[in-house]
């Protein structure tokens, strides 16, 4: 099943996600797909308060330049095309863009195709990575004994051809 | 356990950071480059994972009140963004 996008006024890649926390429904929001992040998704403190979302921890993340910034982050759940995955959060002052990224792909197990030209975002369902190859199966039959019944005659010796 | 400590986040990470370098930093870049390690601190422990939301659900399985610092062994930062900053303060950790 595939799930489309749109593009913003920007001209950046768009979806459609809810975000809930731990005691609250689901709220909606428009997030831009950045393949340049590698996480799950990065929200504004604004748009995380009333979400209900509890900041309980920070961790760093590494910027496009190379610096290293300290950030809040907390456990979410994200809801996006009939499913709901838990991940975490980076909780942003700075910026007012909802980002999802790499990591969301990964756990939604999609594919993001971008049509520019013809101005089509689709998040397709990725096959699953087929299970490993299984070994041959080396199936040894244990020796049964012959069934207790009267054994054939003998058959006679050939006959021996010696002149 | 305790809760959150009385303390702006920028400490809480420094803290976190400096557990992790005082305790764990040398043997874990050793047995678990490349994955994710949330310090609690305020047991001190380590919880490692591959994932980052697996580290951190260790964490809480043990101290769901507990306040975290998340790192990625070997690496500066646990995510990457494709932006930066120019000029700009974040007045939580500056």
């Amino acid at each position: 099943m595939s799930v489309t996008g749109s593009f913003n006024s920007s001209g950046s890649p768009t979806i459609e996600i809810s975000v809930s926390g731990p005691v609250t429904k689901p709220t909606k929001f428009t997030a831009m797909m950045d393949t340049g992040f590698s996480g799950f998704l990065l929200l504004p403190i604004l748009e995380a308060f009333p979400v209900g979302l509890i900041l309980r921890g920070t961790t760093p993340i590494t910027l496009a330049d190379g610096s290293t910034q300290t950030k809040l982050t907390c456990l979410g759940e994200v809801h996006f095309g009939g499913r709901s995955e838990v991940g975490l959060i980076i909780i942003e002052w700075q910026s007012t863009e909802i980002l999802v990224g790499m990591d969301f792909l990964r756990k939604f197990e999609r594919k993001l195709v971008v049509d520019a030209p013809k101005g089509k975002i689709s998040l397709i369902k990725s096959k699953s990575a087929p299970p490993p190859p299984t070994p041959p199966v080396s199936v040894i039959v244990p020796a049964t004994p012959a069934p207790a019944s009267p054994a054939p005659p003998a058959s006679p010796p050939p006959a021996s051809t010696t002149p | 356990m305790t809760s959150i400590p009385s303390q702006n986040p920028k400490q809480l990470a420094e803290k976190g950071e400096a557990i992790y370098r005082n305790k764990y930093q040398q043997q874990f870049e050793r047995l678990h480059i490349g994955k994710y390690v949330a310090i609690d601190l305020s047991t001190e422990k380590a919880y490692v994972s591959d994932t980052p939301e697996g580290a951190v659900e260790l964490l809480q399985a043990e101290n769901p009140k507990g306040f975290f610092h998340l790192i990625k062994v070997g690496s500066p930062g646990v995510f990457k963004v494709g932006y930066s900053y120019h000029n700009e303060r974040d007045w939580l950790f500056q």
